[in-house]
């Protein structure tokens, strides 16, 4: 999820239009639109919602509003709210029965989550203090404009929403809260008081009966020794149905992710995998693990697919040579209906030294496709132009693993976002990439790879450059992504839907 | 006799023109500029307006003058972007009607001229400065020639009673009253609830503004029916013409259109999910609170015009026929020049609509086939530069069902799917009708697709060979 803080310092009102497929904005005044992004659903993308700071109120307040539209940038409504001058929005999410919005306070450090019912109407609101330093760090960081690493505030189709933070009293253990469409508390979990004093949970997967979440933990906030657990918990009262280590009887695994199979009564596990005595972080993966297990937490079946045994044999001669000087960072799965599953990665190398400044270089988008029965099958390369990012000077990093992931939090990748359809038949990977075909002007392309109802891939290119000051792209529904351009000179955001051609 | 020859004469030209539209249609010129002619009685009628302001102030007067100007620049506009028709039939078809009531009124200085204005929104509008435009949308909801004389009535009513230059002097003197600059100051000293006082204050001005309208639209009504009472239209005309303005929201044509009739081919079978259609029940707020409107209710206009009517002299007249055929050929006229102004205007969605919705009425006009032929290859060549929400609407489930279906269907349909919809319907029409210059255009546009099996420099040939002075030959370069 991008989220995109515009600040905006003119004179005057505000004026909306929408025609077609665009809305059109004309920020004056003193109004100033603070974040912006889209309310999905299930993953799928059910409106956006715009933070506007109009006017301050008295020495301490803003009066904020925040607008919201349907998927069509429809505008469903919008209300006034009056809060300190240090708040952002940092989370929104829509069940299907009502909105729940996260809300920052830099200078209070609060947290504020409120509900709203469809209509907008407030139906309650929760308010967190957040004495714990690391809780704080996590959304100064995300203040300063940095992509976030997680989604905190997850919607739970019709029932409600869980929210992912930091307990209190505790170093940095995980907690873990349900709330009902009224926005009102109905259970609480805590990471256990053990040796992993820093704990983090993160949403897995959300289903009518169970919720999931991947919980990484480690004894230190600098050590780069982490295990992680799947923690399945009862939607109704939060009772752990399980909580296990995400590793075979052989292996540990990491970027994973979880798929319910809510007829078999399975978890699948899928995701890369290390020898149990290596680092997941430093080091580079065995390949591919994909782990089956029961409601009881055991494991029913494994399978593996080896970089050395099964993968590289599949790289195509033209190919070969970039996939041996480069890594690969695994971006996100994808399970489709038929149970194929897709690893969706970008090919990178370290570059620079520490001295001149450290640097990533970004290559070629990659899917690996995987079968019904997790043995590899295809990998399809979608060529595109090298992009580099340059560190900070004295920024020093040796694993070119654990660079690739601070690069990520950086958003040096040229991955933006994956769109999977609601039936589970599609799915689209988004990038945007500083396309330079011979003969033209370089120019930014959205590249998006399109996995069709054919069940082949397809690439549609849309440009970027346009006349706009600033441009952000976000998901929108099926089929579709949303573009938003800020216009300086004339003051205007225009927010439009582009169709995907495959 | 003469009588009789003469109505005979009228209903045989109405008769034809009727019959056009069941196999061809040739749409109305376009103005490309406003004629010198109109342009110079507008620059004297402005400076006429600008001589006639006498306010105290200054800066009042001025600012009025400023507000003329852009009047008199609005209009204009309106002729130069081809909103205006200046055609032989619609246009003069309203004068003349406006020619019988002042014709009815002569005290009434002949300082207006009315014409049709190509806008799909039923309404009709009185500038201020003398032009009064008559939108197509309402054009195509009139049933009876009375119906339209007692719209004309009303806009005569807001000219002649100066309701746009009272506004216009209404708004300088808000802006440049001693107390809103006081208020404003205030506003600006305290840096405190800004937005919200500067909201509250535009937002009480357009309140009173708003609310001064709709009594005068009260006012135009009654006055209206002064001048409408003496022509010699029926007297059912006032209330039924409310009552169809009250009814504008309702669409003319509901019934769901038959998309797999119109595109299912032997060499490119429809496909079922095109007709997948989940509306949205997404809830938005209510953004027709009627105190926001410009025009009161219609019931309550209903309401004031029948206490009228009651003592109005010769209400028991006798009703003259002024021929529902030419009514009915202009409203027909109306309904195909919305569709041909759609296009016009880059709205390929709406028009393919509108021409689908035709096609249904007049299976057998070519015209409207072919149109369907170039929608689809627009909307292909729109989507293919990603550029389809120029052009096409997103589905709304607040729109009529029939028209939020279709926008579903074409949302549907992929690129590859488009060109051949393109391809396959142009072809087909075209073995249907032969040489049709429409039509020949659209399966020029459909060969350039990916899909075509056809060779556009052949189909350019033989259209140059048919039509060597076509209006599209500029087109095909």
């Amino acid at each position: 999820m991008k989220k995109s803080i515009f600040l905006l310092c003119l004179i005057g009102c505000l004026w909306q239009t929408a025609t077609a497929q665009t809305l059109s904005k004309t920020v004056t005044g003193d109004v100033k639109v603070r974040n912006t992004g889209a309310i999905l659903q299930n993953g799928q993308v059910k409106g956006y919602y715009t933070f506007y700071n109009l006017e301050k109120q008295d020495r301490k307040n803003n009066n904020y509003m925040l607008s919201v539209t349907d998927e069509n940038l429809r505008e469903i409504n919008s209300v006034n709210i009056v809060r300190p001058n240090s708040y952002l929005l940092m989370d929104a999410s829509f069940n299907g029965e009502a909105f729940g919005f996260l809300f920052y306070d830099m200078r209070e450090r609060t947290l504020e989550i409120i509900g709203y019912d469809r209509t907008l109407k407030e139906t309650n609101k929760v308010t967190k203090t957040l004495k714990n330093k690391y809780a704080n760090a996590m959304y100064a960081y995300i203040a300063q404009g940095h992509e976030p690493m997680q989604s905190f505030l997850i919607a739970v189709p019709n029932k409600g929403f869980m929210y992912y933070g930091i307990k209190e009293e505790s170093k940095s253990d995980f907690e873990v809260e349900f709330y009902d469409n009224t926005m009102k508390r109905s259970w609480t979990s805590f990471g256990p008081d053990d040796k992993f004093d820093f704990e983090t949970a993160m949403e897995a997967f959300q289903d009518e009966q169970y919720v999931g979440s991947t919980i990484i933990k480690r004894t230190s906030v600098l050590s780069s020794d982490i295990d992680i657990d799947l923690l399945v918990q009862n939607i109704g009262d939060g009772k752990t149905v399980f909580r296990i280590p995400m590793e075979s009887t052989k292996y540990k695994m990491m970027l994973a992710k979880v798929f319910f199979d809510k007829a078999k009564q399975q978890f699948t596990i899928f995701g890369e995998y290390f020898d149990k005595n290596e680092n997941v972080i430093k080091n580079q993966s065995q390949g591919f693990i994909a782990v089956v297990v029961d409601m009881k937490g055991k494991i029913v079946s494994e399978r593996t697919n080896s970089w050395t045994a099964d993968i590289n044999k599949l790289v195509a001669a033209k190919d070969k040579e970039t996939f041996e000087d480069t890594n690969i960072l695994f971006h996100d799965f994808v399970r489709t209906s038929d149970g194929q599953i897709f690893a969706i990665g970008e090919q990178y190398r370290r570059g620079g030294n520490p001295m001149t400044g450290m640097r990533i270089l970004v290559y070629n988008l990659v899917v690996f496709q995987f079968d019904a029965d997790f043995s590899i099958k295809k990998l399809h390369v979608f060529e595109k132009d090298k992009n580099a990012f340059t560190f900070p000077q004295g920024f020093i990093i040796a694993s070119a693993k654990m660079l690739s992931y601070v690069a990520k939090s950086m958003n040096a990748f040229d991955f933006q976002f994956l769109q999977t359809s609601a039936d589970k038949n599609t799915f689209v990977v988004n990038y945007i990439n500083y396309d330079r075909e011979k003969g033209q002007k370089a120019k930014n392309v959205l590249g998006s790879v399109i996995y069709t109802p054919e069940k082949v891939f397809a690439v549609d290119k849309l440009p970027l450059t346009r006349s706009s000051t600033e441009y952000y792209v976000y998901p929108a529904k099926e089929g579709y992504v949303m573009v938003s351009e800020y216009f300086k000179k004339e003051k205007r955001i225009d927010n439009r839907l582009e169709k995907l051609n495959y | 006799m003469k009588g009789f020859c003469l109505t005979l004469l009228t209903c045989l030209v109405w008769g034809v023109a009727v019959a056009q539209f069941e196999k061809n249609y040739v749409p109305a010129p376009l103005q490309d500029t406003i004629p010198p002619a109109t342009l110079a009685t507008l620059k004297a009628k402005l400076a006429a307006d600008k001589a006639r302001v006498a306010e105290p102030s200054k800066e009042v007067s001025n600012y009025i003058k400023e507000l003329y100007d852009k009047r008199a620049n609005f209009v204009i506009d309106q002729f130069n972007e081809d909103y205006i028709l200046t055609d032989e039939t619609l246009s003069p078809y309203l004068q003349s009607v406006l020619n019988n009531i002042y014709a009815a009124n002569p005290a009434l200085p002949r300082e207006t001229k009315v014409y049709a204005h190509r806008s799909e929104a039923v309404n009709a509008m009185s500038y201020g400065e003398g032009t009064i435009a008559f939108t197509l949308g309402l054009l195509s909801r009139m049933e009876t020639e009375a119906q339209v004389a007692f719209v004309l009535c009303h806009e005569l009513a807001h000219y002649h009673t100066h309701h746009s230059d009272l506004k216009a002097a209404e708004v300088a003197r808000f802006l440049f009253d001693p107390e809103t600059k006081k208020k404003v100051k205030e506003i600006e000293k305290n840096e405190f609830g800004q937005y919200t006082r500067l909201t509250k204050l535009v937002g009480s001005f357009g309140m009173s503004i708003t609310r001064h309208g709709r009594d005068k639209e009260f006012e135009a009504d009654s006055l209206a029916l002064r001048y409408y009472l003496n022509t010699t239209y029926d007297l059912q005309a006032p209330v039924r013409t409310l009552e169809i303005l009250d009814s504008a929201d309702v669409e003319p044509f509901r019934t769901n259109l038959d998309l797999r009739k119109h595109f299912d081919f032997k060499a490119y079978p429809f496909k079922e999910r095109w007709l997948t259609y989940a509306p949205s029940n997404t809830w938005h707020a209510n953004e027709d609170a009627d105190s926001l409107h410009t025009h009161p209710s219609c019931t309550r206009r209903i309401v004031a015009i029948k206490r009228q009517l009651l003592t109005a002299q010769g209400a028991n007249r006798k009703a003259i026929d002024y021929g529902t055929e030419q009514s009915d050929a202009m409203r027909r006229r109306s309904e195909f020049e919305i569709a041909v102004s759609r296009y016009h205007f880059g709205n390929y969605g709406r028009g393919l609509f509108l021409y689908l919705a035709l096609a249904e009425r007049y299976p057998e006009n070519a015209y409207v086939h072919a149109m369907i032929g170039q929608g689809l290859y627009q909307l292909y060549w729109y989507q293919k530069n990603h550029e389809l929400g120029k052009v096409l609407s997103l589905p709304d489930a607040r729109f009529e069902e029939n028209y939020d279906r279709y926008l579903s269907f074409v949302h549907t349909l992929r690129l590859m799917e488009l060109a051949s919809l393109s391809y396959y319907y142009s072809s087909t029409q075209r073995e249907r009708f032969g040489v049709q210059e429409d039509l020949l255009y659209a399966c020029w546009l459909s060969s350039k697709t990916e899909v075509s099996q056809s060779d556009p420099g052949k189909i350019k040939t033989e259209y140059i060979a048919n039509f060597p002075q076509g209006r599209y030959l500029s087109k095909m370069k």
